[in-house]
This record gives structure tokens, C-alpha cells and sequence, in this order.
């Protein structure tokens, strides 16, 4: 590109010295005849005189050559200077064109980078285990329960370790919080608990010391633990004799075997510590289903071969366990944990991306392609002037590149802290976004298509140049081409009618989306989430190592929390009450007397394990019968809360109160438990799930390690932030809080990625249609001011204002309404597809389309208007003397 | 010098740079009129190939002792025309002086044998 700019313009040596060389030999000869030699002798002579003409020659140019590439460089850069300087002449001339052209290739260019950005980092994360395509993970779900991707049982693992023919390898780990003693205090910090093989199946091993064996998950051996290199750092000060040494890890010591490299992490970046567990048994049981699973893919075995296979050995599981297995199947996905309504979000919103990025290149090329009429007369005139088709080209060629290059460079003011915002919102969630950057491979194939539309369409005025002579050029500024013969922009409308239609596609999923989620926040959670403290307490095991023990502390805590002044009410719960995206236990129960609910449709509920006061304090209201109070202890009769949606499902006719069921999956063994209430449904999964049949059960009778609280406040729930601290410190310094904030916060905080979504949708609708109607209006005002002429003489001549200004209108909305038509038929193909994140909006709703298409065609004839109506009102004959 | 310059190319390299300098002093010239000039002024002793003038030019033009341009010569043919520098002038001075020197000692060497 370089070497064609110079030779462009550079001078040609080797040509010139022939030159000088024929020059000598011809006068030489001439010399010689006029000293009398016949021609033929004057030649040969000449030739002996001058000596070999080829050895001078190329002394002559390695001679020049030399010289040559300085002097030719140092054109070159005057030439280059010389054009960077009418650019930009050019560009604060126009400032209008400069201003707009650049905000809207900042805008492609940068939403497009951010959007890609972040979409790469979702997609396509540098994950840092080795090959991590050939990796799957494998779940539970059941649909019937609304359980999208749960976690497994031991059970079902080894069933799915022994049986399976698609996986060269299986581990199964799960995440829990353990209390480290080390070198400083106790500390509680999270650790995998994984099969001896994981690190293996992830193709990582320490960067100190071994990983694991297989003896080390052996149950007589002396126990072990891999640290991460956080850890080893932040406790042990990276010294690396302290492998080897031992830890005390939940009060039981621990020989630190390795240290893992600084860039690994799985599944978090917050776990530091790794330890073995035993390969999963079948007699492990089918329940609970609280381990996660990955499997390294055999050779040539794709993930829809492993979904087939695991779909056959989940069938079989449903019949040969039909209490715990039936309505389960075994889901497969890849690493990166994605359900399909992610996947179709990302989609849509990187459709919606990349048409913006063809707006934003169809706009920018409108500007330049109109820009390029109202610069006929000048290029014609210099051509006419004699300035080479090549030099004006060049001009135009760099007046394209500097705009892009302001464009690119405004675009990073738009993505840098977009992505910054996108990281410290989603990164503390989302380990794949914790370091969220700035694409460099995007940002440049953003700006390299802007770059290229608008090169091309920026020197189309210079091509157009040549198929007319400078004549015709001027003759046609001068306004020749009145003479009623409309001339149409082919190109330009089609631009035009490209941006209505990626606007009218935009706007109409935006409208979609907006009302699915309004919809989504509308439906009620169930509970109140305004004036409530939430905060997680874990009960160290090797403290309290009985749950009755670890049940007393937290009990004490909830009593405490109590006697707080200005708490109205205070429960606790093992879970929150809402999971975005499932993952909450469901059992299968059984119900006392109801032989006639057949056994294929097995009765099923979701659990949780409540406090007195926990329906008071989140405010759930009680439909019938009582809720848990002291009455309800470890010795009382056992008895349970449920929902109004279960008593309606398993009680259709009959009073639910009083009924007795059985948990832990209808296990005969398992005590009958007598339903002393009904509350009304807390949605459990978000807030669009329909599945609400839940069983609570007394915290007093299912006592547990872990508990969340809920403290319903008078006055503003931050001013008791440090009292619920110090009833904590009360009972048990030692006690670590975990997530202490407002309800409010933690919800947010589960709805982050819908609002984001939500955001981004919207942006790029914003711009799409900004783009679209100032498009719409440039066309017209550009039409206007071309045929100011005809129009003055039509206005002398007495023809009306409205047919003039309809007659221009036609013009310009002929290709708007092909767009929005064209926008209309794309957005119902796209929106149907995308079914699945409208939460139950019609995705052809009709309302949202006909509402949107005529906003979207009055807008375009607002924009329109308002360049015809001044045309109109313009004095005639100042028109007129104006050409 | 002999008849083949080539035995001695640095010797008459300088020679020709110096002889070119000096056709130079009277205005611009192209190679063919350098030629003709150094033919009369010499009478033709030096037997030097005229094309080597061209090597020697684009050298000399290189190092800055010349620029050159492009005219019409006297029949209306493009030609190029190469004119003396202020560096080139002040080389010929220091050179030719040195030059003389020399050539007054060899000379001295020659009559005293």
C-alpha cells in the first residue's frame, strides 16, 4: 500500500537515465556525421566512444538508486502532508458532516467493539485448562419441575461413569467454604472438593509439587490439599518449602501437596484450596443431587452423541429408579454452563449489533455519497483545472482515512468505559467477565469495515468523475439537470431504505423485549423485598461438628437478632427464596391416603427449611392454618408449611391441613410429616416460572450448618447494618457474615444480567433509529437543495405548496417504506426464534408492530418535511438568482 | 593515465569528478555538452569513455556537489541539466588546489632525473 502511494507519485530513474544515455549516443552520432563520418561509422564510433552502455546504466542507477529512495521518501511524505493538511481543511470546513460522520462511526464502532467484546468473553473465554472444547459438563433436569441443569447425585454419576460410551473420563467436585488454620488465624475460604482425576481431565497440573493421585482420596491415608496460588501467596508468602508442610483445614491437619499455577482457576476464581474426594458410588445414593460433573469427550464423540447417549442411560434410570429418577434426564452442554435462553439472548443482541455496524457503514456511506454530489462542482473543477483523476482521488482517499481515524479514535471514549461498567457490574459474578477487555481483534475488524465503507463510498464522487467528462460535471452544477427529469440516488435510497429497515427491526425488538421484561418484574416474587437485611451465616464443622450444635448457634443468633430495637420481624431460611436460572432442591414426596394419584406422575415439591418469623419477615401472607413457631421442635410432631399451589395441585377438593406426607423422596423409612399451613406461592426459580409448589419444613426438625437471614427493619434497613454485626459478635465472634446488604441489593444483583440486557437492546435501538429518520432527512433536505431551482420556479409559477412538498415526500419515503416493510418481515422471522427471552410476550404482538411502524413512518415524514417546507417558504427569487 | 582507465579507477574516478566540476563552472550543461567540452579542452588525450561521465554524475549529484534539472536542449529535446552547488564549488576549489600541488611535485620529480 506504501509502495503503491509512492510510486503514485514518485519519479521513475531507471526511465530517466535511458533517456539521458539516448540523449548522448543521438548527438553524439549527430557530432560525428557533421565531422564528416558516413551514419554507419558515426554509429559504431559513437558506440566506442560511450563505452558499454549496459555497465553505465546500472552504475547509474545503483549510483541514483540510493539517493533516489530518500528524496522520493521525502515526497512522498510532502504529498502525504500536503493531502493530510486539505483533509482536514476539508473536515473543519464542513464541521456538520465532520461532527456527525464521526459520532456515528464512534458509535458503530464502539458499541460494536463492546458488544463483541463482551460477547467473546462469553463465548469464546480464555478458559485456563487445556482444550477446554473437548471438555462437557453434565447435569440433571427435570422439565416437568421447571429444573433447567441442576447438579447430580453420587448415584447417578457412577451409574453415568460405568454405563456411559461417549466420555474418556468423568470428575465430580463440589464447591464448599472450609475454616483454614495455617500460618495466620482461622480463615474461612472456599475449596473444591473434586475426584482425584479433575486435574487430569482439565490437562493442568501445579506449578509446585504433584496433584492428585488416586490413594490420596483413600479415607486411611493422611489427608492432603492443593493450594491455589492465591493462597500460597496471601498465607504462605509464596514460599515454596511450604509443600510438604501441613495445614489445618476444618481443624484436621492437611500435607499441602502442590500449589496450582497463578492464572488457573475453575468454576471461581474465589476458590483457593483443592481437595480429594472418593470416586462417586452407586450405593452413594440417588439424593440429594449436589454434585457437579465434567467429562473430557472421547475421540471423535461430538456433544450431541454424549446428549444421546446420557439421554438412553437417563431413561433407563427413570425405570430402574423410578421414587427418586423418574421425569430426570441427564442434560449435556459444554464448558461454558449456558442454557438455551442465553445462548438465544446473545444471539439476538450480537444480531442486533452487527446490524447496527451495517447502519452505521450504510449511514456513513450516505453521508459521503451526498457530500460527494454537493463536491461535484468542486472535483469537477479541478479536474478542469487540470489536477490528475489520481491526485484527486488521493484527496478523497485521504479525507476517507482521516475521518475514520477521528471516528475510531472517539470510539474508544465510547466502548473503554462501557466495558469498564460491564466489569465491575457482571465481573464479581461471572468469573469469565472479571477480565473484561477491550477486544483489539474486534476493534480492528470494526474499523477496518467503517474504514472500508467509507473509503469506497467516499470515492465514488472521484470514480463517478470519469464516466462523464468535467463538462458534463459542471454543466450539471450549474443546474442543468432541472429540466424536469427526475434524477434518482438508486444508491442512496437503497442505503436509506437499509437503515429504515434495520431501525424498524431494532425498535420492534426493543418494544418486545421492553414489555417482556416489564412483564418479568411486574409478576410478583411473593415476598417483600423493601426494608429487609439479608446476610448468610456459615457454622464452621470442625466447631460445631453436630448439627444440633450448629443449630443452637444460629438459633441463638435468630433470638438475638430479635430483641434488635426497630426489627419488626426476623427469619431465616437454608435458602433465598428466589434462584435466577433454577438450581433449587425439589424432592419427590408421597401423600398419605392418595393411592389414586398414579405413580408415573410422581407428587414433587420444592423444599426449603424455615424459622419462626421467616414468612413475617419477608412478609409471604398466611392463606390457611398456622406457621412454624416454638411449639415446632427436634421432639414435637413433625409438620410442614405449603404452598397455595400444592395444596391446590395435591388437594384439589379436599382441606390440605392436617394431610400428612412423606419427604426425602417418599423413603418408607422417612416420618410422615402433617401440613399444619398454606402460604401463598414465593416464586422460586424467576419470577416468569410457573412451578411454585413448595414445602417448608421447621428449621427445629431439619436442623443444618447454614443459614440465610431476613431482617425486616422499621426505619431504613442500612442504619442496621451494625447492629445485626454486633448480634452476630454476640453470640459467636468467630462467626464469619457473608453478604451482608439489603434485600434489595442481593435482588439486583440476581437481575443484573436482565438489566444489562435490557440496556443493550435498548441502546442500539436508540442509535439505530437516530440514525435511521437523520438519514431519512438528509436524503430529503439533500433532494431539496438540489432542486432548489425547479422548485422556486414551480413556487413563481403558482403551483401549490402541498403538491410540491408531496411530490418531494413521495420521493423520499418510496424507500423508508420498503425498509420499515422489509424491517417488519425481519423482525417477525427473528422475534419468533427468540420466543424464548420474551417471557411470554406474543413476539408477533400486533400492537407492538403497527404501533412501531407508523411511529417509525411518522418520524421519517416529520424528517422529511421539515427540509420541503423550508424549500417552499424559501423567497423564489433569491432561489432562483442563487444558482 | 594510460589509455584503460580501468587499471585505475580511483585516480581517474577523482580526475573526471574534478574535470566535471570544472566544465561545470561556466553554467549548466548536460553529459554530451561535459563530453564535448572535455574533448576540446584536453585535445582528446584522455581517451575517456563518455559514458563513464554518467556514473560519476549521479555519484557527485548524490553526494550534493550538483543538482540537476530538466530542460530543452538547443533541437527541443528533454534533457537533463546539471549545474555546480555551493558545496560542489567549494570541493573543486579545495581539490584543485591540491591537485596542483601535486601535480607540481610529480612534475619537479620528473625534471630533476
Amino acid at each position: 500500500m506504501w509502495r503503491r502511494y509512492l510510486r503514485f507519485w514518485g519519479d521513475d530513474a531507471p526511465s530517466d537515465i535511458d533517456n539521458e544515455i539516448s540523449f548522448h549516443l543521438e548527438e553524439l552520432v549527430k557530432h560525428l556525421k557533421a565531422r564528416g563520418l558516413l551514419d554507419q561509422e558515426a554509429r559504431s564510433e559513437a558506440a566506442r566512444r560511450f563505452g558499454d552502455v549496459a555497465r553505465v546504466r546500472s552504475e547509474c542507477v545503483t549510483a541514483t538508486e540510493r539517493s533516489m529512495r530518500v528524496s522520493r521518501r521525502r515526497d512522498a511524505r510532502d504529498a502525504l502532508s500536503q493531502d493530510a493538511r486539505d483533509a482536514f481543511r476539508a473536515l473543519t470546513k464542513h464541521r456538520g458532516f465532520t461532527v456527525g460522520a464521526a459520532l456515528i462511526l464512534a458509535l458503530g464502532i464502539g458499541l460494536n467493539t463492546t458488544s463483541f467484546s463482551f460477547n467473546k468473553a462469553l463465548l469464546f473465554p480464555a478458559i485456563p485448562v487445556g482444550d477446554p472444547a473437548g471438555i462437557a459438563r453434565v447435569w440433571s433436569q427435570n422439565m416437568e419441575h421447571g429444573i433447567f441443569a441442576t447438579l447430580l447425585s453420587e448415584g447417578d454419576i457412577a451409574d453415568l461413569i460405568a454405563a456411559n460410551r461417549s466420555f474418556d473420563d468423568v470428575a465430580a467436585y463440589a464447591v464448599e467454604p472450609v475454616t483454614l488454620t495455617g500460618s495466620q488465624d482461622a480463615e474461612r475460604i472456599l475449596a473444591m472438593r473434586a475426584t482425584t482425576n479433575l486435574f487430569r481431565l482439565l490437562h493442568v497440573s501445579p506449578a509446585l509439587g504433584r496433584a492428585f493421585d488416586q490413594g490420596d482420596a483413600n479415607a486411611d491415608t493422611r489427608p492432603v490439599v492443593i493450594l491455589s496460588d492465591r493462597a500460597w501467596r496471601n498465607r504462605f508468602g509464596a514460599d515454596s518449602s511450604s509443600v510438604g508442610r501441613d495445614i489445618l483445614i476444618n481443624g484436621r491437619p492437611h500435607t499441602i501437596i502442590g500449589v496450582m499455577p497463578e492464572r488457573f482457576w475453575f468454576e471461581s476464581k474465589d476458590v483457593e484450596a483443592w481437595l480429594p474426594r472418593s470416586l462417586p458410588r452407586a450405593e452413594g445414593g440417588r439424593e440429594p443431587r449436589s454434585l457437579m460433573a465434567i467429562a473430557r469427550l472421547g475421540t471423535g464423540i461430538s456433544l450431541d452423541n454424549a446428549q444421546a447417549d446420557m439421554r438412553a442411560l437417563a431413561q433407563r434410570l427413570a425405570r430402574e429408579q423410578p421414587r427418586t429418577n423418574a421425569g430426570w434426564d441427564v442434560y449435556v452442554s459444554g464448558l461454558l454452563p449456558f442454557g438455551p435462553g442465553e445462548k438465544v439472548f446473545l444471539g439476538l443482541v450480537m444480531t442486533l449489533t452487527s446490524l447496527l455496524l451495517a447502519a452505521a457503514c450504510a449511514h456513513i456511506a450516505n453521508l459521503l455519497l451526498a457530500r460527494g454530489m454537493e463536491r461535484r462542482g468542486e472535483i469537477a473543477l479541478r479536474a478542469a483545472l487540470g489536477a490528475r483523476r489520481g491526485r484527486i482521488v488521493r484527496q478523497l482517499f485521504v479525507e476517507s482515512i482521516a475521518l475514520s481515524i477521528v471516528g475510531g479514535a472517539c470510539s474508544l471514549l465510547v466502548a473503554v468505559p462501557i466495558i469498564t461498567q460491564i466489569r465491575i457490574v457482571l465481573g464479581s459474578r461471572t468469573p469469565y467477565l472479571s477480565d473484561l477487555s477491550l477486544d483489539t481483534g474486534t476493534l480492528a475488524i470494526t474499523s477496518g469495515m467503517t474504514l472500508l465503507a467509507s473509503v469506497l463510498f467516499g470515492l465514488v464522487p472521484a470514480l463517478r468523475l470519469s464516466s462523464a467528462t468535467a463538462g458534463d460535471a459542471l454543466k450539471q452544477l450549474s443546474g442543468g439537470t432541472v429540466a424536469g427529469r427526475r434524477r434518482s440516488r438508486p444508491l442512496a435510497s437503497v442505503l436509506i431504505g437499509l437503515e429504515v429497515a434495520i431501525a424498524t427491526f431494532a425498535l420492534i425488538i426493543t418494544v418486545l423485549y421492553a414489555r417482556a421484561s416489564s412483564n418479568f418484574f411486574a409478576i410478583p416474587f411473593g415476598f417483600e423485598s423493601e426494608n429487609v437485611v439479608t446476610f448468610r451465616l456459615d457454622v464452621p464443622e470442625y466447631k460445631y461438628a453436630e448439627p444440633p450444635a450448629a443449630a443452637r448457634v444460629l438459633t441463638s443468633v435468630h433470638e438475638r437478632l430479635q430483641r434488635l430495637p426497630s426489627i419488626t420481624a426476623t427469619g431465616a431460611s437454608t435458602r433465598f427464596p428466589l434462584s435466577v436460572g433454577g438450581g433449587l432442591p425439589t424432592e419427590a414426596i408421597a401423600i398419605e391416603d392418595r393411592p389414586d394419584i398414579p405413580s408415573e406422575q410422581n407428587p414433587w415439591a420444592i423444599t426449603g427449611v424455615v424459622t419462626p418469623g421467616y414468612f413475617e419477615a419477608l412478609s409471604v401472607p398466611l392463606v390457611r392454618g398456622r406457621t412454624f413457631d416454638a411449639r415446632d421442635s427436634a421432639t414435637s410432631q413433625p409438620v410442614a408449611v405449603i404452598s397455595r399451589s400444592m395444596a391446590r395441585a395435591y388437594w384439589p377438593e379436599t382441606e390440605a391441613l392436617g394431610s400428612r406426607v412423606r419427604l426425602a423422596n417418599a423413603d418408607a423409612s422417612a416420618p410422615w410429616v402433617t401440613v399444619i399451613g398454606v402460604v401463598e406461592d414465593v416464586r422460586p426459580f424467576d419470577p416468569t416460572s410457573p412451578q411454585v409448589r413448595q414445602i417448608y419444613l421447621p428449621f427445629a426438625q431439619a436442623p443444618s450448618h447454614a443459614l440465610v437471614y431476613f431482617v425486616a427493619t422499621a426505619d431504613t434497613p442500612l442504619s442496621r447494618l451494625q447492629d445485626v454485626r454486633a448480634a452476630v459478635r454476640d453470640v459467636d465472634p468467630e462467626l464469619p457474615i457473608l453478604d451482608l446488604q439489603t434485600m434489595k441489593e442481593t435482588l439486583a444483583k440476581q437481575f443484573s444480567g436482565v438489566r444489562l440486557g435490557q440496556a443493550s437492546i435498548r441502546v442500539n435501538a436508540v442509535i439505530a433509529v437516530v440514525m435511521a429518520i437523520s438519514g431519512v432527512y438528509s436524503l430529503v433536505a439533500f433532494t431539496v437543495a438540489r432542486r432548489r431551482r425547479e422548485i422556486a420556479v414551480r413556487v413563481a409559477l403558482g403551483g401549490t405548496r402541498s403538491a410540491i412538498v408531496a411530490a418531494l415526500l413521495r420521493q423520499a419515503l418510496r424507500p423508508a417504506l420498503i425498509g420499515v416493510a422489509l424491517g417488519v418481515m425481519f423482525s417477525a422471522l427473528v422475534s419468533r426464534a427468540a420466543a424464548l427471552v420474551l417471557f411470554g410476550v406474543n413476539p408477533l404482538d400486533p400492537v407492538t408492530y403497527i404501533l412501531t411502524t407508523i411511529g417509525l413512518c411518522f418520524a421519517a415524514g416529520a424528517a422529511s418535511c421539515i427540509p420541503a417546507l423550508k424549500a417552499t417558504r424559501a423567497d423564489s427569487v433569491v432561489a432562483l438568482r442563487s444558482e | 593515465m594510460g589509455a584503460d582507465p580501468s587499471r585505475n579507477p580511483d585516480l581517474l574516478r577523482g580526475t573526471v569528478e574534478l574535470l566535471i566540476l570544472k566544465a561545470l563552472t561556466h553554467g549548466r550543461q548536460h553529459g554530451f555538452g561535459i563530453a564535448r567540452w572535455l574533448e576540446d579542452v584536453t585535445d582528446d588525450v584522455l581517451h575517456l569513455e563518455e559514458g563513464s561521465l554518467y556514473p560519476a554524475l549521479h555519484r557527485m549529484e548524490r553526494r550534493g556537489w550538483l543538482e540537476s534539472e530538466w530542460g530543452f536542449s538547443d533541437n527541443n529535446r528533454q534533457v537533463k541539466y546539471y549545474r555546480l552547488t555551493r558545496r560542489g564549488r567549494e570541493y573543486l576549489q579545495r581539490e584543485s588546489s591540491g591537485w596542483k600541488e601535486f601535480a607540481t611535485a610529480v612534475f619537479k620529480v620528473l625534471q630533476t632525473t
